[in-house]
């Protein structure tokens, strides 16, 4: 008898942690989004290369969240098409405020318009409303 | 469909207007504008910014100046701003919170905001370009508007083309700042279209 609810406890263990392991796996798992934004033409507008984009949103996301809040977002600008003047960013989800924030920092900065257009959860679709 | 209640850009014309169309607003409130003026589809309304001593001195100028349909904002800078505000507060649209009010607007003060009871305006360009240092104004308001105390009307507060920001990010603050998104939409949108529509037709 004793046995029997040993291994009965012990099941009841076993299934807990399985389920605990379960709700971690998947509250660990954080998925990528990607921003399609655009740069408005200013009267003075000169064209503006991916690098320097790159650089002015990971610079303004770092002043305004520290190192490792940038490292943890993931963000980096996958593509920046120079005619069309729109890119898009990858980012960890979760981090969509904070990166809509950093890029006024970055308009600032920057002395440009950056207009956010559309945020998507896979990069064909990204490129997609990107070419829109 | 959004309103800019604090624009400082002094050359309004065609490329602004333009550039304000695409981020989305449809109604800016300028502060450099004597009359309202329409570019495009974007409606411009004369905005005048008061310091509770002018205030004090000609009142019925600009209670006057509120009914012929110019939004009037308080400069606050501090508690003492807010001094004895049930006599002027008819001739007000908006309390708009300065950057050393950001800084140091302590808990008097706020409960003279509340009693107040209008909207209190923010520009995100302050709070962007801190550099580091602790609003201890901004926590307090925060708190307030988290509490529903008071109503807070973010804008952008541009003073050149390329400080308009998109709606968006101005959300985005206040969801930064947590802040329920129910509250950070109607911080963007409902209240300051309110305003617009508090002033009657516009031309």
């Amino acid at each position: 008898m004793k046995y029997e609810v040993l291994v009965k406890s012990l099941k009841m263990k076993n299934l807990k942690s399985y389920i605990k392991s379960i709700e971690e796996r998947s509250r660990r798992r954080i998925r990528r989004r990607y921003l399609i934004f655009e740069v408005i033409a200013l009267s003075s507008y000169s064209k503006v290369s991916q690098d320097y984009l790159s650089k002015l949103i990971k610079d303004s996301y770092r002043e305004l969240f520290g190192t490792l809040d940038t490292s943890l977002s993931g963000i980096s600008l996958i593509t920046y098409n120079n005619e069309l003047r729109r890119g898009v960013i990858k980012f960890r989800s979760g981090y969509k405020a904070k990166l809509l924030l950093s890029l006024a920092l970055a308009q600032y900065r920057g002395r440009i318009i950056l207009r956010p257009i559309r945020t998507t959860g896979t990069l064909r679709k990204a490129l997609k409303y990107m070419k829109a | 469909m959004s309103v800019d209640t604090n624009s400082r850009i002094t050359e309004i014309n065609e490329d602004i207007a333009r550039i304000y169309k695409i981020l989305g607003y449809r109604y800016v409130i300028n502060s450099s504008l004597s009359e309202p003026t329409k570019i495009g589809e974007v409606h411009f309304i004369p905005r005048v910014n008061v310091s509770r001593d002018e205030l004090l001195s000609s009142l019925s100028k600009f209670i006057k100046l509120r009914n012929n349909g110019v939004i009037t904002a308080l400069i606050v800078n501090d508690a003492e701003d807010l001094k004895e505000y049930v006599k002027f507060r008819k001739a007000l649209t908006i309390a708009s919170l300065s950057k050393n009010a950001l800084l140091r607007l302590g808990r008097r003060g706020r409960d003279k905001l509340v009693g107040l009871k209008l909207p209190v305006e923010l520009c995100i360009k302050d709070i962007v370009l801190s550099s580091g240092k602790f609003l201890k104004g901004l926590q307090g308001v925060i708190n307030d508007l988290i509490k529903e105390r008071i109503e807070l009307i973010i804008t952008p507060c541009p003073e050149k083309p390329y400080e308009i920001v998109h709606p968006l990010i101005l959300e985005s603050l206040l969801i930064t700042l947590d802040v329920p998104e129910d509250i950070a939409i109607k911080s963007v949108r409902d209240v300051p279209l309110r305003i617009i529509e508090g002033l009657g037709d516009i031309e």
